[in-house]
């Protein structure tokens, strides 16, 4: 039999991840796309060594701009800081005929760039 | 548990009954020895490993050892457990078992069944999780079910991912990939050329903008002479390629030709594209059960 450091019972479990809530950046900027997706945008943070002078020829983007595609945006639409990320798993999973990790593994993935981009947060009650 | 709630599963010829709700999340290609994790929502909840042995070992021996190693380790005597022709453990609050530090939310009962399959010369481990104590019910069920897959007319019999396939015996598992919404198995033989592809893709809506036939025709190499040809059966709308696949240029003139056949279709219980393409030397007689047979989607069509 296989030491006990080498299979599954030294996994943890889902359930913290899946209790947490998704809320948006309340500092970002939101604009509608005509084809149902939208645009996130967050500000920027403006490095220590952009000063004058340099800063006249380096301008800084005041915001980054991410186009979320259309499941993106369902997902962006979904996490409205009630929904849990089970029920954000379990609404994706059910508009699209996934099972509950295919979309677990989508949404993860997906919430990960976004917090990544700062254009999402992840609030997990203690 | 009664064989409505869970799921058949069958990997490297050994089948086994699992919760409808648990989802394979790890798996191994390697005939020789692997493993395969499965998860309920929460955790992982069951590992399934085999290693293939030249003869029945000595399992009441390796119990023996492993529950002195427990011992060592944990401080406390594991139970003995004893199922049919199953050896287990039972090692309580495991998590905890393991050296490695875990919360009491993450601990869980295990038990631990190791047992020779004769027909396929392999010892099965099975590893349980019980968060919420042991289910006796659920593990007799579970265990009772594992048995060696027999052979279908010269082909193997796989079940997993949404998807049940009889592939060629004489081929491996050479890749398998797995995504969200798409998973695809491919078996091979490198020294005789044959392929065969089996795959399953969902949220098709969002990809596919033209019809199956096409997107079929489109899988094949730009060197395939296909024909097409579309049919009903059972409830699923069947697209079908097949023809020679002929080398470019001096190459293909000196090389042999190969034959492609192909079918795919969306099924209308889950919405999925479901896909298989065999390729490889011409058979006999063209295998006009793609469908239905060699991949199966649902049960409507299930073999």
């Amino acid at each position: 039999m296989k030491a006990p450091e080498k299979n599954i019972s030294t996994a943890g479990t889902w359930r913290k991840m899946l209790a947490a809530r998704l809320i948006h950046n309340a500092a970002a900027r939101v604009e509608q796309m005509p084809d149902s997706r939208v645009k996130v945008y967050v500000k920027t943070v403006r490095p220590w060594f952009l000063v004058p002078p340099l800063s006249w020829v380096l301008p800084l983007r005041r915001e980054r701009g991410t186009v979320l595609d259309r499941l993106g945006t369902q997902v962006w639409n979904l996490c409205d800081g009630n929904r849990t990320v089970e029920n954000v798993i379990d609404e994706f999973a059910a508009a699209h005929r996934l099972s509950f990790h295919e979309s677990r593994a989508a949404i993860t993935s997906y919430v990960q760039m976004l917090v990544a981009r700062g254009a999402m947060a992840i609030v997990v009650d203690e | 548990m009664t064989t409505e709630n869970t799921n058949l599963w069958i990997w490297r010829n050994i089948r086994m009954r699992i919760p409808a709700d648990w989802e394979m999340l790890q798996f191994a290609r390697s005939a020789d020895e692997g493993r395969c994790a499965f998860a309920d929502r929460y955790r992982f909840r069951l590992e399934l490993s085999w290693r293939a042995t030249a003869g029945s070992p000595d399992l009441e021996r390796t119990i023996s050892d492993y529950a002195a190693k427990l011992l060592e380790q944990t401080k406390r005597p594991p139970a003995r457990l004893a199922c049919g022709p199953w050896y287990g453990l039972q090692c309580e609050r495991a998590g905890n078992g393991g050296p490695l530090p875990t919360s009491e939310a993450d601990a869980s009962d295990t038990t631990r069944f190791a047992r020779f399959l004769p027909e396929l010369r392999c010892v099965v481990e099975i590893v349980f999780l019980w968060p919420d104590g042991r289910e006796q019910p659920l593990e007799e069920t579970v265990l009772d079910s594992v048995a060696a897959e027999p052979q279908h007319d010269g082909r193997q019999r796989w079940r997993a991912f949404g998807m049940d396939i009889l592939a060629d015996s004489g081929l491996a598992l050479t890749a398998c990939r797995v995504e969200p919404a798409s998973a695809e198995m491919l078996f091979a033989d490198e020294s005789s050329g044959t392929a065969e592809r089996f795959a399953r893709r969902g949220m098709v809506s969002e990809w596919l903008k033209e019809p199956v036939s096409d997107w079929l025709q489109r899988q094949a190499p730009d060197d395939a002479e296909m024909t097409v040809s579309t049919q009903h059966d059972r409830g699923h709308e069947i697209s079908r390629t097949a023809g020679r696949i002929r080398g470019r240029g001096l190459r293909g003139k000196l090389s042999r030709t190969a034959w492609r056949e192909a079918a795919a279709w969306i099924c209308p219980a889950d919405g999925r594209l479901y896909s298989v393409s065999r390729t490889g030397p011409r058979p006999a007689s063209t295998d006009a059960e793609l469908f239905g047979r060699r991949l199966a989607c649902c049960r409507e069509v299930a073999p």
